[in-house]
């Protein structure tokens, strides 16, 4: 067609007007919410600190981020790579067998699997590391069950072991998830060409399935690794306060010394760690799409070049190495050679050992929570496992504590606005990313997916300041606005994947046949994307009931929602009372879980 | 000696009988087909021979050896999946040395052999590719290569054309037919393609509801079939049905008309089944209304219906009143006819072949 056709012109007039009304809120949010605040951080960052005042002043420096390479401070960084490390290596030596499990059911085990392993991620990390904190308590279940063997007791919390493996029964359903996108669409019929090639069932695994399998388990774990060093609530609660971590970090120079230069620093050197980790997860992420498509992944690498010339090198002398000894073992040990039948003893302990140790990690996956259930109906006023007597004690004591119903109130309240406007402006944006085509295509969705990849506790303190310096702290604007931004983040991020398969051209038709831009919405595009909109709304629902980190800073008062709450209970002891109300959230979790269940089926829900 | 020897073999699945009481007896350096509908068992039995299905009763030696309860890394059997199961991560030498690692073969040895056996499946220079880079027709040798290399006993094929385009998969067929005489090696290969069947193999076994049915050379299954199914599944034929009089060598149809036949396979016992004459179409002939031969032995009334022309060929759909509808070809150019003309249909009585339903 060509260019100078008026009509044409016309047209894109129009649709220019309109795309800016779709984009217009989600924009104006996103700008308020969460890029003025970042870039007000980034130039505090730079700033001089006045000490003892709690001010700072304009002078440019760098000496923030000197201090930050200190012994101290490199100690913290050092800490808080290690325990995000072994929290990922943890999450995949537990993950995979249980990836293995769910790549290879169908039908209703696999959705039960599914529910097993998403119900502790859709549950608020409060109440998940309240649980937590009742299994590896000194007299928990965990050490009873290790005492029968003679060991422990351990004393898991307060400690660096507690916080390590916290992480990762927070954390290891997105290790498994992972994992097992790259494994569901692998053949397991390579593994059974290895075997009829003369491999033993584990050797087929391990030089078939589990190369293959490589790019989910790196992504995996560099996502749980990410997830790790940011966190913030769990190091917190489960370190008790007195193991630092580079989130404490900021938020104590922030909350308590009041050195917003230095915390602003911290937080700049933790966002380029956490950016980068993002970028090369996106990349490998993008690989595995592509190697779903049968473009192979392996194709492009170049085996003859440096690196792969030397470990080549290497294998073939293993290999040689091998080939010797397999002789000399043949020559000595014939019997070891003799034809054996199938279902020998190491076969049969192996493949039962495996069904163990998974069985383990899923109890381990679930448990905190019905931990939890159980212990609110204890009638002892300490929190202990197993319970001597039940009661009804702690949720009649709920009723009377004034503070948890408005907290639980303030929460529903920001739950539902932020359901209704983060689906409307949401939804809107996302549509206008798909609908229109720009300049640069991926700039705008990444501009809207950012917050997703800064650390929570970053936003938070962002937030505060900016907050601070208009005078909302401890407002209900303010921790509106905060929820309102989360919320359409995971709103958009859901419509998005839901439009993936959804072809533009008919709403075209429809214009074509005549309905006007409203019509076409309700009729066309409303149904079709209707299932994706109730689960984004199920999910952001959940996503701002939940959260915790971004609201521990700016709430506070008569705003206090609830997971904070719950918080600054653990933060300074256990109270039973909370057993009893985090009970309620996991069941409210679980409820939403079922609703998505029915809406869309968990193997099409992506977190 | 046969060099694959199995006795009574079963497997059910819950109801299914996937694999019922079968009896095979494979000689050394036979190509033999499994062929049948979907869902008739030949997978399920290639892959108990392979090992990775235990049969629930029966035996399976090869060799003289019983393999029965071997796992398939044990067994002296290579597989050719039917979707190639090529290792993507590996490129064409490192897939067909792949077995040859496992079993710690030496080095200098498995690159002689593994280039040996690429030039045997014309894929000589290939071995640095990489899998994704190979056109399916080279893939499917790269999986054949793979298995031979292994030097197996027994070379198992699970549908080795399915995944081939109809060209591809009548070049391919006489490749690795021919590759197979050549390294003289015992092959089984499963397959629902009659053609493939019986261009391929020395001897076919027709199988329905896991079941063997008929167990013969590929002549003899499509000259001679033992009952209706091998005779409907193999080739198209039609179907007279009436009451058999063997002494007399008369077939009486539904109509009351007379049949010679000469060729009575079904037995001759007291709780007859139901029995079935069959006529390929080719066998009949075709000719204007009451311009019969005068030496032929049957001859009937009929007026065409169809008429479908295929070029060489030309395909006549006829009905004879009662009896219903006959099928009939005609090679090149004979007499053409429209649809209603009146014609006589005649065959003479060695073609005609009566079985059991």
């Amino acid at each position: 067609m060509e260019k100078g056709y008026p009509m044409k012109r016309l047209r894109l007039k129009k649709r220019e007007s309109s795309r800016m009304l779709l984009l217009g809120p989600g924009l104006i949010l996103i700008m308020f919410a969460f890029f003025i605040p970042m870039i007000l951080l980034f130039i505090i960052g730079f700033q001089t600190y006045v000490p003892g005042s709690g001010f700072y002043d304009k002078t440019f420096t760098l000496e923030n981020f000197v201090r930050l390479f200190d012994q101290y401070h490199l100690m913290i960084l050092f800490r808080t790579f290690k325990i995000a490390f072994l929290a990922s290596l943890l999450s995949l030596v537990f993950g995979y067998p249980v990836a293995m499990l769910l790549a290879q059911s169908r039908g209703k085990k696999k959705s039960l699997l599914l529910g097993l392993i998403l119900t502790p991620l859709l549950t608020n990390v409060v109440a998940r590391t309240l649980g937590l904190m009742i299994v590896f308590a000194t007299h928990g279940p965990v050490n009873t069950l290790l005492g029968f063997f003679g060991l422990g007791p351990f004393k898991f919390i307060p400690g660096e072991l507690g916080i390590i493996l916290g992480l990762t029964q927070v954390f290891i359903p997105y290790m498994i998830l992972s994992i097992n996108s790259v494994l569901e669409n692998l053949n397991f019929n390579l593994q059974n060409a290895a075997r009829d090639l003369g491999c033993s069932h584990f050797k087929a695994f391990w030089r078939v399935i589990f190369p293959l399998s490589m790019p989910g388990i790196v992504a995996g774990s560099l996502f749980v690794f990410l997830l790790s060093f940011s966190s913030f609530v769990t190091p917190r609660l489960l370190g008790g306060g007195s193991i630092m971590v580079m989130t404490m970090l900021i938020q104590q120079q922030a909350m308590q010394l009041l050195n917003w230069p230095f915390a602003a620093a911290a937080a700049i050197v933790l966002m380029v760690f956490s950016l980068i980790l993002v970028s090369t997860y996106n990349r490998l992420t993008a690989r595995i799409e592509r190697m779903n498509d049968r473009t192979g992944i392996y194709s492009s690498m170049k085996f003859d070049k440096g690196f792969y010339r030397i470990s080549g090198a290497l294998k073939n002398a293993w290999y040689d190495c091998s080939c010797f000894f397999s002789r000399i073992r043949k020559r000595w040990f014939p019997s070891a050679y003799m034809i054996k039948e199938a279902g020998t003893g190491i076969a049969v302990l192996g493949s039962l050992a495996k069904k163990i140790f998974t069985m383990l990690v899923l109890i381990f996956i679930i448990l905190p929570l019905p931990i939890v259930i159980i212990s609110s109906f204890s009638s002892s006023s300490m929190i202990a496992f197993p319970p001597k007597e039940f009661s009804l004690k702690w949720y009649i004591s709920l009723a009377s504590k004034r503070e948890y119903i408005t907290s639980f109130l303030l929460s529903l309240r920001i739950a539902l606005i932020s359901v209704v406007c983060s689906l409307t402006f949401g939804t809107m944006a996302a549509l206008a990313i798909k609908r229109y085509t720009y300049r640069f295509p991926e700039l705008l969705k990444t501009m809207f997916l950012s917050p997703l990849m800064v650390p929570a506790v970053i936003i938070g303190i962002a937030l505060m300041r900016f907050m601070n310096i208009l005078g909302w702290i401890n407002s209900f604007k303010a921790i509106m606005v905060a929820h309102l931004l989360i919320t359409m983040v995971y709103v958009i991020r859901t419509v998005l994947s839901s439009l993936v398969g959804y072809d533009i051209t008919i709403e075209y038709a429809a214009r074509d046949l005549g309905a006007g831009p409203l019509l076409t919405f309700r009729k066309i595009t409303f149904p079709l994307i209707k299932p994706g909109l109730i689960v984004a709304g199920m999910f952001s629902f959940i996503v701002s009931l939940d959260e915790t980190t971004i609201s521990i800073f700016i709430a506070g008062g008569r705003t206090t929602t609830l997971p904070v709450r719950i918080y600054s209970m653990l933060e300074h002891g256990l109270d039973p009372t909370v057993t009893a109300i985090s009970s309620l959230l996991i069941v409210l979790a679980l409820c939403i879980l079922l609703l998505i269940n029915k809406v869309m089926g968990l193997d099409k829900f992506k977190i | 000696m046969a060099m694959l020897t199995v006795r009574g073999l079963r497997k059910y699945f819950g109801d299914v009988k996937a694999v019922n009481n079968v009896d095979l007896d494979v000689e050394d350096g036979e190509m033999l087909c499994l062929l049948g509908p979907s869902g008739c068992g030949k997978t399920t039995l290639l892959m108990t021979l392979s090992g990775f299905i235990t049969p629930d009763e029966g035996s399976i030696a090869m060799d003289g050896v019983d393999v029965t309860h071997l796992p398939p890394e044990k067994r002296p059997t290579s597989l050719v999946f039917q979707n190639y199961a090529l290792f993507p991560h590996l490129t064409v030498f490192e897939n067909v040395a792949f077995g040859l690692r496992a079993k710690k073969i030496p080095r200098p040895e498995i690159q002689a052999r593994v280039e040996e056996m690429l030039g045997i499946v014309d894929l000589e220079g290939k071995g640095g590719r990489s899998i994704n880079q190979l056109s399916g027709g080279q893939q499917q040798r790269v999986a054949l290569a793979r298995a031979l290399v292994m030097k197996p006993k027994v070379l198992l094929l699970d549908e080795p054309l399915s995944n081939l385009d109809a060209k591809l998969r009548i070049e391919t067929r006489q490749q690795i037919r021919k590759i197979q005489q050549s390294v003289g090696i015992t092959s089984i290969f499963v397959t629902h393609d009659q053609e493939e069947a019986l261009t391929m193999a020395d001897r076919i076994a027709v199988m329905k509801n896991g079941r063997i049915e008929q167990f013969a050379k590929p002549r003899d299954i499509y000259h001679h079939p033992s009952n209706s199914f091998v005779a409907d599944f193999i080739g198209k034929s039609n179907f007279l049905r009436g009451w058999s009089d063997a002494e007399n060598h008369i077939y009486k149809l539904l109509s009351g008309k007379e049949i010679l036949v000469d060729d009575f396979t079904c037995e001759d016992t007291n709780d007859r089944p139901e029995e079935v004459l069959i006529i390929r179409p080719e066998y009949l002939s075709t000719c204007p209304q009451g311009k019969c031969p005068p030496d032929v032995d049957n001859c009937l009334e009929a007026i065409v219906k169809e008429v479908t022309f295929l070029g060489e060929l030309t395909m006549y759909v006829v009905d004879i009143g009662m009896d219903g509808l006959l099928h009939l070809t005609t090679y090149g150019y004979i007499q053409q006819y429209e649809v209603g003309d009146m014609v006589n249909v005649y065959w003479n009585k060695s073609v005609g072949q009566v079985i059991t339903c």
